[in-house]
């Protein structure tokens, strides 16, 4: 034999003698915890149980095996105290146990089948399939042996292999009931696993969507600086030889940069997506959207007062923001009334989409992160703004987004 | 004279290639159009030798405009130059289905803008470098037997060919 698997036996009866007793089962517990009143009338309906045990146990052992009144009653609290230890401390439950079957065997007549009581019989077959449902298989293996150390000592040899039968029988029972719960309880976590990997992998989309669309308006304004640049000397009269040159370098720069953008462009292009063929839209589109939601049957006013255009991202970012508003609205409240307020702030450009309630399913998963609203949440957060969903007091639905405002001296 | 239509949503890239062009001896900018539906109705009118075309255009993209264009005509007039940001192997293959001439990156320089300009109105076809290679690659990347292969052979053997693969 090895000499690790001697040392993993040993630490197992180490464990198994004087080890840390195992977790409680804690949906049992919750679940009681949560019905306080099923937990009391329990409670009391166990305590009953159990001093009916005690009371029976001690009545069989003054009975039939004429032990003095103090010991048979000491003898019948040490069979049933393991039962309510179950589910709480079932390595203490099993010690309890043990101990019990050796005292247990107190005066038996020697032609008895069983050298326990009835009672303790009953406790022993419920221990010990509980500790195998709970225990490891190498602290089991220990708790069989000890278990069965009593059964060869004190049971007459016509019954020893019944009874070690059953017990082996029980072992196998409670351990395939473990591996069962453990198998059980592994998929459970990989299925939360996979949902967060799910979650994860839907921010990183939308993350990558929108630094597409980003640099896809960088790279159209790259675009104006090279075709500026590149006839500049054909739209203005007289260009100087010099400047002429200083121009013609700064095509070359942008051209250098367009080919790394589209480099880039190209890392961040997915394949199932088609490619644009119209411009990226501005809030000057607004209220052709707002008509488009209109003519799709939605009560949708727009209330907007914006003196200039803002910059390209943050455009096209609140563009996106109120789409994603309005398609969330007929989503979760088909047929309730839409404002959509894009206004001009101090701190910046504030887009607000309100749905009053009285919609239809404005329920379940109007609360919870859906891809729209993780997409508006990060085009904010990438323009260091912020972006808030959430229900209103009348029973509705706001989406508020608050975008900073253009910063020019470049201290970004 | 080469008559040239300049059709883009921008400002900036219609009047500087209109400038351009213009001061090339042998080339005449007839109009432009800001969006593609525009460009198809002012070629129409106008009757360019050449067609300057963006993509991204609102109303009609420059792809469908291309499509309208050269669709319902026959000759070879107009020809289309697709001219645009990105050189995107969906814009070229979708252009030259829909019968472009050329395509050509906004940021290509003058001189090569204006030379693509005469060689797609002499008849021929230009694509900008990178784009070319590109389609070389893919081409390279095709099983042989799609090439050159005589309609005889290809009647005898519908599969792919097992003892000379």
């Amino acid at each position: 034999m090895d000499r690790s698997t001697v040392r993993r036996a040993l630490a197992a009866l180490r464990r198994t003698v004087a080890g840390p007793d195992y977790p409680p089962v804690r949906p049992a517990l919750d679940r009681l915890r949560s019905r306080p009143r099923t937990a009391a009338a329990l409670r009391t309906l166990g305590l009953l149980a159990l001093l009916g045990l005690t009371l029976l146990t001690a009545q069989f052992l003054l009975d039939s095996r004429k032990l003095p009144v103090a010991t048979a009653w000491a003898i019948a609290i040490l069979s049933v105290a393991p039962l309510p230890l179950l589910l709480t401390r079932p390595l203490l439950a099993w010690r309890i146990m043990f101990v019990g079957q050796l005292f247990g065997t107190f005066n038996r007549r020697p032609d008895d089948d069983w050298p326990w009581s009835p009672t303790q019989i009953l406790v022993i077959v419920v221990v010990l399939t509980a500790v195998a449902a709970r225990v490891d298989r190498a602290v089991l293996a220990w708790v069989g042996l000890f278990s069965l150390l009593p059964v060869w000592i004190f049971v007459p040899p016509r019954n020893q292999v019944g009874i070690t039968l059953l017990f082996v029988v029980l072992l196998l029972l409670g351990e395939l009931v473990r591996h069962n719960l453990l198998t059980r309880r592994a998929l459970a976590e990989q299925a939360e696993l996979s949902e967060l990997e799910q979650a994860r992998r839907a921010v990183l989309e939308e993350r990558t969507r929108i630094a597409r669309e980003l640099h896809d308006v960088v790279a159209h304004h790259m675009s104006m600086i090279a075709v500026q640049a590149e006839t500049a000397p054909y739209r203005l009269s007289a260009v100087p030889e010099p400047v002429r040159a200083e121009f013609a370098a700064i095509a070359d720069s942008a051209r250098a940069a367009l080919t790394d953008m589209r480099r880039l462009l190209g890392v961040l292009r997915s394949e199932s997506e088609d490619p644009r063929t119209a411009p990226q839209p501005t809030l000057a589109e607004l209220p052709a959207l707002v008509a488009a939601a209109q003519r799709a049957g939605m009560a949708v006013t727009l209330d907007t007062d914006i003196p200039t255009e803002p910059s390209a991202p943050i455009g096209l970012a609140a563009y996106r923001i109120v789409q994603e508003g309005l398609a969330n609205a007929a989503r979760h409240a088909a047929g309730a009334a839409v404002r959509v307020n894009v206004r001009k702030l101090a701190g910046g450009l504030a887009v607000r989409v309100v749905n009053s309630g009285g919609g239809s399913p404005a329920g379940p998963d109007a609360r919870g992160g859906g891809q729209g609203l993780t997409g508006m949440r990060e085009r904010a957060i990438a323009l260091g703004g912020t972006c808030v969903a959430g229900p209103t007091s009348d029973g509705g639905y706001a989406v508020e987004a608050l975008l900073p405002g253009d910063r020019e001296d470049g201290t970004a | 004279m080469i008559r040239v239509l300049i059709a883009d949503d921008q400002a900036m890239v219609r009047q500087g290639f209109g400038a351009l062009l213009a001061a090339q001896p042998d080339l005449l900018v007839v109009g432009d159009a800001a969006d593609g539906a525009q460009a198809v109705a002012e070629a129409r009118r106008l009757d360019p030798d050449v067609v300057l075309m963006d993509v991204r255009m609102p109303v009609l993209d420059g792809l469908a405009a291309t499509r309208k264009l050269l669709g319902d005509r026959p000759a070879d007039r107009p020809r289309v130059l697709i001219l645009t940001t990105f050189d995107l192997d969906d814009y070229v293959y979708e252009a030259l289905r829909a019968g472009a001439s050329g395509f050509l990156l906004k940021d290509a320089p003058a001189a090569d803008l204006v030379h693509a300009v005469r060689v797609v109105a002499a008849g021929d076809a230009l694509l900008a470098p990178a784009v070319t290679r590109r389609l070389i690659a893919e081409f390279a990347a095709r099983p042989q037997q799609r090439r050159h292969r005589p309609t005889a052979l290809a009647a005898l053997t519908p599969g792919r060919p097992r003892c000379c693969g």
